[in-house]
């Protein structure tokens, strides 16, 4: 337990871009950045919810309905969250549309709980939940970003005071590339995107691989 | 026999406490969301209607149309004014979009809105300028049918439409069964 229950979900383990978990929404809402955003607060509502609730519950619940009472879970966390959105966030909710409610049957949340949470204890699933949150968010906001620049040529987040909310790219704002907006772009970002992560971490991989090899060459001669 | 008791009271208790939590949220947000679907009404009668007033908001069942969700007769008191604002729903791009628009009685479309909707906002989002209704619905749906297709427009308009065909098309098919429903139900 500790930090590299965070990090992992962050980097090595990115539920986007190395699981290629939660596909479904980070397609389908990825093309303002506010909806990214809200996506991944959503997301970590839910799963941090879900973590704890089957971490504390993990003896109560019989293996045989293990599926069953993690769905009930699960959900009833997503409700929590798609009524309050609908209540005080009105105009997020309306772009979200149904991927909130969606959120329900994602992958990473059910995978989290039966794969992590179901053996572990609370404050490690808590670190686990915010690390796979943070990285799906990380993910879901630069593939956003990518496609909202390219595709409208802003930046939207959420109004504040004076400003509206949306940030214009000079430029790209007056003959941006439509495309990036439509579903195809989604699958180019993404595409682009996870192939650059995997890359970095290919070659992290492998200077670790020569750090750890050098390591065990110069041992023999220390002694 | 003895197992499936005690799995399913499991179950059964879990879902007690989640049914208990998810009772409590409602309530509270319930009234929110309620008065914000109502200012958003409000706001739309407002756009389609400016100070002209409307009589009571009916709602039609799912069961009875498919498109139209509710209507509410134009005037003080909502006699004699000659015309309806229907709450439509039409099937666009990003899902379901909602639309208010004023039909006369003889089925012609008097002005329109489209509400928030997620259509992708470079093309469909452009339903939501005002000019758009005004230039390509208004005016129609008595002597000239509502367009639903392309071909059915001027050049000038087929192109302020051009890239957003399916807004367009979903638009379209609200509207005109709007105007049906009001010349043959109302």
């Amino acid at each position: 337990m500790g930090i590299a229950e965070f990090n992992k979900g962050i980097f090595r383990e990115n539920p986007v871009f190395v699981m290629a978990l939660g596909l479904c929404p980070a397609l389908a809402v990825s093309w303002q950045v506010v909806n990214a955003l809200g996506m991944g607060a959503a997301v970590l509502f839910v799963l941090v919810g879900s973590n704890v609730a089957v971490a504390l519950l993990k003896d109560f619940i019989p293996a045989k309905v293990q599926v069953p009472a993690y769905i009930v879970i699960i959900a009833s966390f997503v409700t929590v969250v798609d009524l309050t959105m609908q209540a005080f966030l009105p105009a997020l909710s309306a772009s979200l549309g149904i991927f909130v409610q969606l959120i329900a049957v994602n992958c990473i949340i059910l995978g989290r709980a039966e794969a992590f949470a179901a053996r572990s204890t609370v404050s490690s699933s808590v670190l686990d939940a915010f690390g796979m949150a943070m990285g799906f968010t990380i993910g879901l906001t630069a593939i956003a970003l990518v496609r909202e620049v390219l595709g409208a040529g802003t930046i939207t987040l959420f109004p504040i005071g004076d400003f509206d909310g949306t940030l214009s790219v000079p430029g790209l704002a007056e003959s941006p590339a439509r495309v990036m907006l439509l579903p195809a772009g989604a699958f180019l970002a993404i595409g682009y995107l996870m192939a650059g992560f995997n890359g970095l971490k290919a070659k992290l991989d492998a200077k670790a691989a020569r750090r750890r090899q050098a390591e065990h060459d110069g041992a023999p001669t220390a002694v | 026999m003895q197992n499936y008791v005690a799995l399913g009271g499991r179950l059964a208790i879990i879902c007690a406490v989640v049914a208990l939590v998810l009772g409590l949220v409602n309530a509270v947000t319930a009234p929110v969301i309620e008065q914000n679907r109502q200012e958003e009404r409000e706001e739309s009668l407002r756009r389609v209607l400016g100070d002209r007033e409307v009589g009571d908001r009916e709602e039609v069942p799912k069961t009875e149309h498919e498109v139209v969700r509710a209507f509410y007769p134009v005037g003080r008191g909502g006699t004699g004014a000659g015309s309806y604002v229907l709450e439509l729903t039409g099937q666009g791009y990003g899902g379901e979009m909602r639309i208010f628009a004023e039909v006369r009685s003889d089925g012609e479309i008097a002005g329109a809105v489209l509400r928030e909707n997620s259509e992708t906002r470079e093309f469909g989002g452009r339903a939501e300028n005002p000019d758009y209704m005004e230039r390509t619905f208004v005016g129609t749906g008595a002597e000239r049918a509502v367009p639903t297709t392309k071909g059915a427009l001027e050049d000038e308009e087929a192109e302020a439409v051009s890239g957003a065909t399916i807004t367009f098309r979903g638009i379209g098919e609200a509207l005109a069964a709007g105007s049906r429903f009001v010349e043959e139900r109302l």
